[in-house]
């Protein structure tokens, strides 16, 4: 055992620490402080902070989980893209109601420097709706999708995520047709970085 | 869980002026040699009905601090998973992230999940109490049980499990 524990000890000691950073989206403001053996390791890592973290906003940002990728280190610091948005749990399960529909919609989209994200969109009622109104929605959030997305880049893209400037281009387009309680996005994923996206083409 | 949540609520309250004083003590002995911003960790808590888990990590994941379980603690395999296992367990590990500088963590519970109980076991709450009482300031506390959108079926048949 007390080997052992001298073994440990002495790893633990060669790691060094490193500053990680938000990507340009966010300001590259430092989200954590990660011990790391060596620097091809740490790529990779993901890490989990909520909206609140980063902003220090107003604390319903806390409910908004977002995921960070290591993607470079340099030195003392470490820089990452984005990796993941997403609802907490707790708060996902608050908005869930009986009496109110759910519309899910599953979108794939490309913004203009090539990345690729999978973007849900998640919207309840007031009351249960009809299907061809439910048609008429997922329609709707395509097209608002579709229309404004391709155009932006990646910063422009991650800032209008999580800054919810597309649930509420999508809530007033939805307003056509019925008002709802709640729009939003309940989860954007990284499906592909550009760079990957190119050597898929390529192969 | 949210019994859980609730419980933690009461405690964190007294632990805060607490933990100020423990965690300028123990700045002042091992974390003189490098100033840098604090040092954030994970303490993963996997609680189930046979043992409890507690694994601290860096902020990623990926960078093991201290890991401990109530089956180190205790003898008797009964034991593994009573709120007494996993205080010690905690305090172990507590222990081992202090000599390395930490100052505070998030905390993720898990139970079972799947197939199994969605409720975290009996050490779970013992657990978190005894890291609270750690001197540690505590961040986030998340519930991350694995719950599955469709399952395949529970063990033990349709008429239940017949002891």
């Amino acid at each position: 055992m007390a080997r052992r524990k001298g073994r440990v000890k002495d790893k633990w000691r060669e790691k060094k620490w490193v500053t990680v950073h938000a990507p340009d989206s966010f300001n590259n403001v430092p989200i954590a402080y990660v011990p790391i053996t060596d620097e091809e390791n740490a790529v990779g890592r993901v890490l989990e902070v909520t909206l609140y973290d980063i902003l220090k906003g107003d604390p319903s940002q806390h409910q908004y989980k977002i995921y960070f990728q290591i993607n470079k280190v340099d030195g003392e610091k470490a820089s990452t893209i984005f990796k993941r948005f997403e609802y907490s749990k707790e708060f996902l399960r608050s908005l869930v109601r009986r009496g109110s529909s759910k519309i899910n919609f599953i979108i794939d989209i490309k913004t203009n420097d090539g990345y690729i994200f999978r973007i849900k969109v998640i919207a309840l009622t007031h009351r249960q709706l009809n299907t061809s109104r439910k048609h008429a929605l997922r329609l709707i959030a395509r097209d608002v999708i579709n229309n404004t997305v391709p155009q932006m880049s990646i910063d422009q893209f991650v800032q209008a995520t999580c800054y919810s400037k597309i649930n509420s281009d999508i809530m007033a387009a939805f307003k056509k047709v019925i008002r709802v309680r709640h729009v939003g996005l309940e989860k954007v994923k990284l499906v592909r970085t550009a760079e990957k996206e190119i050597a898929l083409l390529e192969a | 869980m949210s019994e859980i949540e609730a419980e933690i609520e009461e405690v964190e309250a007294p632990v805060e002026e607490e933990s100020e004083t423990e965690v300028k003590s123990t700045r002042s002995e091992p974390e003189t040699k490098k100033e840098g911003p604090d040092k954030w960790g994970i303490a993963h808590i996997y609680s189930s009905y046979n043992n409890t888990i507690i694994h601290m990590t860096d902020l990623t994941g990926a960078e093991t601090v201290a890991i401990s379980s109530g089956g180190f603690h205790v003898n008797a395999d009964r034991y593994e998973s009573s709120p007494f296992a996993a205080m010690k367990a905690a305090n172990a590990v507590v222990e081992v992230a202090r000599t390395k500088g930490f100052t505070g963590f998030h905390i993720r519970v898990r139970a079972v999940g799947g197939v199994g109980s969605r409720v975290p076991g009996p050490g779970a709450q013992a657990a978190i109490r005894a890291l609270a009482r750690g001197g540690f300031r505590i961040g986030r506390i998340d519930d991350v049980t694995p719950i599955p959108h469709d399952t395949t079926r529970k063990k033990g048949g349709k008429r239940g499990r017949r002891v």
